[in-house]
């Protein structure tokens, strides 16, 4: 049992060598993929009953060199319900981007494209479960890297621009990154996570030191705020996430930047401790961010012709009620904003699944003003993306609806604001995507619908269309058990 | 300030580290940008070693079969430093890569330019 998460991080990172090694075998390849990912996500799901039963974490030595010399990996009930999410969402917005796929990605570069996502969810893992900071940043580069990648995979001028936006944005971040760890070395001599904590109490207690933690404090903050797409910071997502292929925009804007988000809770909890993040004011900052992202990201989303970079920008509101869920402090409040994001992990994929299945049925025009009856072309998109859009708008019982009341209710003395935010942003969000989902469904005009005929055909993502809808449903109607379990694990973060 | 002077590595290190930034980020020349990364991440490295030299002391590895940790300087430090290079490097060749297909599609490092040039030729059609 304790064995589980060194295992997957081996599985994914063995399969993406194999992947490369695989050659011509293409489809070889991506059943390897599938296979790891499912593996992944069947192990990680074990662990979740006996943390639910036993309570607790545990502490896996590295190397078995004992704490304050040895690498470790640490992981209870919050990481395994995460990677749980992470690996599943991943295994379906493959199977949902396949078509998609088979057209933006040359051939012979496919299983290089496996191997990327392979990487990703290596890096994603191990962002969750590590325990030493210096690991994470290694892991934060070998994710950029990958992101970028499977960006670029799909071979255009738009892409090549988004992509070269995304890295240098990324890489400032990563410096700002390798600095703060550097400041944070200095000043306390440690690197593993616990002794971090122990060394940070001892100096906030004494007042010595003040300004190098909080400087790190804030640039951590920064760099991970950079690359998770917190609200000033957002400007590289649209490009990335809308131009990118359909699985990797599902991918990118399901796990890749939460993944960031959790080491940054990581950071905060467990680094600094929650009190002095918050007496450095740097709490605050980050749920003001948050509401602001949540009002702009949706504003900005309403302007938009273009539907996957809608959806984009959509994304970007939607980091900030996770932003903002954080902010607030209290570690209900944090549990409503995991929870949050594993309702965006699987909303988002079904989105831009739906999307991708929708802009095959009208012609690959990736405008709405084309969309006309696309719905109607392709009946599996269309309900995806009908459902997709429910929970976004918070229609009850859907997943999204489930996580706004939960937000708002764990909110404390920020609750007005919260609501009212919520409010705004979800007409907002019903604003720019009801008439999508209408004109998806009206009827089209005559040519449209004979050009689109035969390219509907092809484009079945329906397995992951209904996999991610039921899902949607169900964390909708039952979300309260998702709840406990998270509320349970942010407990003994 | 008698602090500043005491610890001019660390100085040295940090304005490297503003010079580079302000490189990445003002610079229009993906090149530049590059080499602006290159100076802020060497900066770290700087950093770094700055912190694990102790004065006086050797290299961490074992000489003439003497072990006693207080005769050498910090290594782990310098193994960060070697890590943070391994890393640096690989995200150097990846965004050269980038910037060299990015000559390729548009005749120009400028990225500014680039975008410019892209939009005319969409004007034109």
């Amino acid at each position: 049992m304790n064995n589980i998460p060194f295992i997957t991080i081996m599985l994914t990172m063995v399969g993406s060598i194999a992947a490369l090694l695989l050659g011509k075998k293409e489809k070889t390849a991506y059943m390897l993929m599938q296979v790891i990912f499912a593996v992944v996500a069947v192990l990680t799901f074990l662990l979740i009953p006996h943390f639910v039963r036993e309570g607790g974490t545990v502490t896996y030595q590295l190397g078995h060199f004992p704490a304050p010399w040895g690498n470790e990996l640490r992981f209870g009930l919050m990481e395994s319900v995460l990677a749980f999410v992470f690996s599943a969402v991943m295994f379906l917005a493959v199977l949902g981007g396949k078509s998609g796929m088979k057209e933006d990605v040359q051939e012979c570069k496919r299983n290089c494209y496996y191997s990327l996502l392979l990487l990703v969810l290596l890096s994603l893992l191990a962002l969750i479960y590590t325990n030493d900071i210096f690991t994470a940043y290694v892991f934060i580069e070998i994710n950029t890297v990958a992101a970028c990648g499977i960006v670029m995979v799909r071979e255009s001028g738009e892409t090549l621009k988004a992509t070269i936006k995304y890295l240098f944005m990324s890489l400032m971040a990563s410096g700002l990154f390798l600095i703060s760890i550097a400041m944070l070395y200095s000043v306390t001599g440690q690197l593993l996570i616990p002794s971090l904590n122990g060394a940070i109490a001892g100096l906030v207690s004494g007042g010595s030191y003040a300004w190098p933690l909080m400087t790190a404090a804030v640039l951590m903050t920064v760099s991970l705020g950079v690359k998770s797409a917190m609200f000033p910071f957002h400007t590289w997502l649209p490009d990335a996430h809308g131009t990118a292929t359909t699985s990797s925009s599902s991918i990118l804007s399901g796990v890749v930047v939460k993944g960031y988000i959790i080491l940054l809770i990581k950071i905060y909890y467990r680094v600094f401790g929650i009190e002095t993040i918050k007496n450095m004011g740097i709490l605050n900052v980050v749920f003001w961010l948050g509401i602001v992202g949540m009002i702009v990201g949706s504003v900005l989303a309403i302007r938009e012709r273009n539907l996957k970079r809608m959806i984009a920008y959509s994304s970007v509101a939607q980091i900030g009620y996770i932003y903002a869920g954080i902010g607030v402090g209290t570690v209900a409040a944090l549990g409503a904003a995991l929870f949050h994001m594993i309702v965006h992990a699987f909303t988002k994929p079904l989105l831009f699944s739906s999307a991708g299945g929708l802009i095959e049925a009208s012609g690959h025009s990736k405008l709405i003003a084309d969309m006309t009856g696309a719905g109607r072309r392709n009946k599996w998109a269309g309900a995806g993306f009908v459902i997709g859009t429910c929970s976004m708008v918070g229609v009850p019982f859907f997943a999204g609806f489930t996580s706004k009341v939960y937000l708002a209710m764990n909110a404390q003395d920020k609750g007005i604001i919260f609501l009212a935010a919520l409010a705004i942003s979800s007409c907002l969000n019903a604003i720019y995507y009801l008439p999508v989902a209408l004109r998806i469904f009206s009827k089209a005009p005559e040519v449209a619908t004979a050009q689109a005929e035969n390219a509907a055909e092809e484009s079945v993502p329906a397995i992951s269309i209904a996999c991610f809808s039921v899902i949607n449903i169900a964390l909708g109607v039952a979300g309260i058990v998702v709840i406990t379990i998270l509320a349970q694990g942010v407990q003994i973060l | 300030m008698n602090n500043l002077f005491n610890n001019y590595y660390e100085l040295a290190a940090v304005i490297l580290f503003v010079v580079g930034l302000l490189i990445l980020l003002l610079q229009r020349n993906l090149i530049k940008k590059i080499i602006g990364l290159n100076i802020m991440d060497t900066s770290v490295f700087l950093f770094l070693a700055a912190k694990g030299y102790i004065a006086g002391r050797f290299s961490p590895i074992i000489r003439d079969g003497v072990t006693d940790a207080s005769l050498y300087i910090n290594p782990l430090p310098s193994g960060l430093v070697l890590t943070g290079i391994v890393v640096a490097v690989s995200t150097t060749a990846f965004a050269l890569a980038l910037a060299l297909r990015w000559y390729q599609q548009y005749h120009t490092l400028d990225v500014d330019a680039a975008v410019l040039k892209n939009a005319l030729k969409k004007g034109e059609q």
